[in-house]
């Protein structure tokens, strides 16, 4: 008895532990490498099916924001559930998430803000079949890979912008917005000879990011597929462009234009400083004007585009990037790109995403929502503009090496902590995309 | 044994065994099989590489980097840990109205998260944070504790120091509590003074406590991540990268896994000799003094 008793319980608890290691197989199918999943042209019936949503959460794109439309989709599509899950923690995109849940065979069916490129690499993402939908973008094809669209997104967010404090401005006697490279060396002058902190930056991703948008515009107005002209060889980071673009700003450094301890602070601290009116200017994308909007100072914020060596305007950003995407390997296809293009597409869910997240519409009739006087700027400097490339990790005619953006990061804490070698910062991004390119 | 004490046997040792085999051994398995490989960590395809991740990595001066800021924090770290753990061991075993209750301070950082630590930190240490408010109040520059290279990576050494603290103290204490009172007693009637009673009978006895301590320290050092990760982000310019922070960094945002897996088969290799090194070297040391 006490032979088939021990038998039973050990039995009983090594079963346990087996289930418990397994993954949940429901929703998609396992995505084994040895075996590639097939091309997702499966038929299945949309009645009573459940789709898993990977959703984005920001300050500014709330749960509720989600909670709202899900329950909306639901009761306008009947059969159709929508579990909604969420990575446990904003580390800038959801792709270390959704790497570890591809791995484990758990890749929901609509993932939303995921590096595209790299899951098309990974053979995970349906292709979106160019209908009437689709077309009602603008500059859809903008996304495409190969030929071929993966991600549903009629947004622009522009990045490569210099946030200003018309108060600090009007006391150093700056009467117009500088647009070109001289002309800002020339404000950020009379700012010091005021005892006024010029520019502001931070030591976190802010540094490469602020970096970047100050260098790239010149670079990228005259190349607009740079990114894959590195890929083949045929431009560097040393090239004399990069090299005068990044003079002009390790010179911006050396000449003591940036906030001090600049290094000790990060993203929530600068923003903070910016708005408390400790510095004039700060290089930031068009998502800072949703902080403005709900901040109280005594000043006036203004907005201009970072400037070029000739003054040729050319912002820098995202154009109908990120957004939704639908998995491959997904059971319920169809479902899942009806949530995928309801979630951008209606006409509530696109103002909302908009509006919380001060971004642009980019629909051929654009929805228009309340902007603040700042954001209205922002809209006006956009029309003006091609439409963008983006910039540092974003797609500039093809996606860079992975983590560059660390490398820039690298760069720019160099410069800020008196590396004033711009050839050898320059040839380390060199150096790391030919060691990172496998 | 008869055959049912050893189903018996069997039976308790099956799960620990099972946990062990898959949550440890396996993983480490794929480390090393991955490290041999070209794998993104995502493509449905790689291909094999042989040695060449662990040469790169050998010539890699940001690895050589992070391993000396590795190596830095975990030596001076537990070094610290262990003198400030045996030294306020020592002070807070008595008898005193207020002994819990210093037990209690020096015990509580140890039960805040690496990650709520490393935050409130940050608001006490950055270049705006109390502590600079403080000293630009009493008329002094501020500090930049995260923007210095060599100064952030002696703030997280600091802050490594204060969070350990604690609970090497319990186990020092623990150790204090089980040496016999008749020791102390024999030597003060030979004369001895506090210094020698400490020298010849508190720290010989605290032998295996100490041991652990260094052990545990040393191990736990080698794997400082959560407060670079939160602190400096492995900067300014890479100058606070440990080997756990580069091994996630390059692994998950280069997408690098087998080269990461690389540096991590690295790592494992240099924390388990120096390990069992010290493992081995402080057991002698314990067999010659108890």
């Amino acid at each position: 008895m006490r032979k088939w008793f021990t038998m039973c319980m050990t039995l009983l608890i090594l079963s346990s532990l087996l289930a418990a290691c397994g993954g949940n197989s429901s929703g998609t199918k396992t995505n084994d490498p040895a075996k590639p999943a097939d091309n997702g042209t499966k038929t299945t019936d949309t009645k009573d099916v459940e789709i898993v949503f990977q959703s984005w959460i920001t300050p500014n794109l709330t749960v509720a924001y989600y909670d709202s439309l899900i329950n909306r989709f639901e009761s306008e599509n009947p059969g159709i559930k929508v579990k909604r899950i969420q990575p446990p923690a904003n580390e800038g995109n959801p792709d270390s998430y959704l790497k570890s849940l591809l791995a484990s065979g758990d890749f929901p069916d609509v993932v939303q803000n995921a590096t595209i490129q790299m899951f098309v690499d990974a053979d995970a993402l349906l292709e979106i079949p160019i209908d009437d939908d689709i077309k009602k973008i603008n500059n859809y094809e903008a996304e495409m890979i190969n030929g071929k669209l993966y991600n549903i997104s009629a947004i622009r967010q522009p990045q490569s912008l210099i946030f200003y404090n018309k108060k600090l401005f009007a006391e150093a006697g700056i009467e117009s917005t500088p647009k070109t490279w001289a002309e800002l060396e020339a404000a950020a002058e009379k700012l010091k000879a005021k005892g006024i902190t010029p520019l502001l930056t931070a030591g976190d991703w802010t540094a490469g990011f602020t970096f970047s948008v100050m260098t790239s515009p010149d670079i990228y107005k005259d190349n607009k597929n740079w990114y894959a002209d590195r890929f083949d060889n045929k431009v560097k980071f040393t090239d004399p462009n990069w090299i005068e673009s990044a003079t002009y700003y390790t010179n911006l450094v050396k000449n003591g234009y940036f906030n001090k301890g600049v290094l000790s602070i990060d993203y929530t601290a600068v923003e903070q400083e910016f708005l408390k009116g400790n510095g004039a200017m700060y290089p930031m994308g068009s998502w800072f004007s949703a902080a403005e909007a709900n901040s109280k100072k005594d000043f006036e914020v203004g907005v201009f585009a970072t400037p070029t060596k000739d003054g040729t305007q050319y912002l820098l950003g995202g154009e109908n990037s990120g957004g939704y995407a639908v998995a491959k390997m997904s059971n319920h296809p169809e479902a899942a790109l009806k949530f995928a293009k309801f979630m951008m597409l209606d006409p509530e869910a696109h103002k909302g995403i908009l509006q919380a997240d001060a971004l642009f519409s980019n629909l051929k009739e654009p929805l228009k929502w309340d902007m603040s006087p700042l954001q209205t700027e922002i809209y006006e400097l956009l029309l003006k503009n091609p439409p963008m490339v983006g910039h540092m990790n974003n797609k500039v005619g093809r996606v860079p090496v992975s983590g560059i953006q660390d490398q820039y990061n690298k760069v720019a804490q160099n410069i800020l902590l008196g590396d004033t070698d711009v050839a050898k910062n320059m040839q380390s991004l060199d150096e790391y995309w030919d060691k990172n390119n496998k | 044994m008869n055959k049912n004490d050893r189903w018996a046997y069997t039976l308790m040792f099956s799960p620990g065994i099972l946990i062990y085999f898959c949550f440890l051994l396996v993983p480490i398995f794929l480390l090393v099989y991955y490290s041999f490989y070209n794998w993104d960590g995502i493509s449905p395809s790689y291909s094999f590489a042989g040695l060449s991740n662990y040469v790169e990595a050998f010539h890699d001066k940001a690895f050589g980097r992070a391993l000396f800021v590795t190596m830095f924090i975990t030596v001076v770290a537990t070094l610290v840990v262990n003198i400030l753990g045996i030294a306020f061991a020592v002070l807070l075993n008595k008898k005193g109205r207020m002994t819990n209750f210093y037990r209690s301070v020096f015990f509580f950082p140890l039960l805040l998260s690496t990650v709520s630590v490393g935050f409130i930190w940050k608001s006490i240490l950055s270049y705006n944070g109390l502590l600079n408010n403080l000293i630009e109040q009493l008329g002094g520059e501020r500090i930049e504790f995260f923007g210095d290279p060599n100064l952030a990576v002696l703030t997280i050494t600091f802050l490594a120091i204060w969070q350990s603290t604690g609970f090497v103290i319990v186990i020092y204490l623990a150790g204090l509590q089980s040496i016999p009172l008749s020791l102390y007693e024999a030597v003060r009637i030979d004369g001895a003074n506090r210094w020698q009673q400490f020298k010849h009978i508190t720290f010989p006895m605290l032998a295996p406590a100490f041991t652990m301590s260094i052990i545990f320290m040393f191990t736990g050092s080698m794997r400082e991540y959560d407060r670079v990760a939160v602190l400096t982000y492995g900067g300014p310019a890479g100058a606070t990268e440990t080997i756990a922070y580069q091994v996630v960094k390059v692994g998950f945002n280069a997408n690098r896994l087998s080269y990461s897996a690389s540096l991590a088969v690295y790592m494992l290799i240099i924390v388990s000799i120096l390990a069992v090194s010290l493992t081995v070297y402080l057991r002698r040391r314990e067999e010659k003094l108890l």
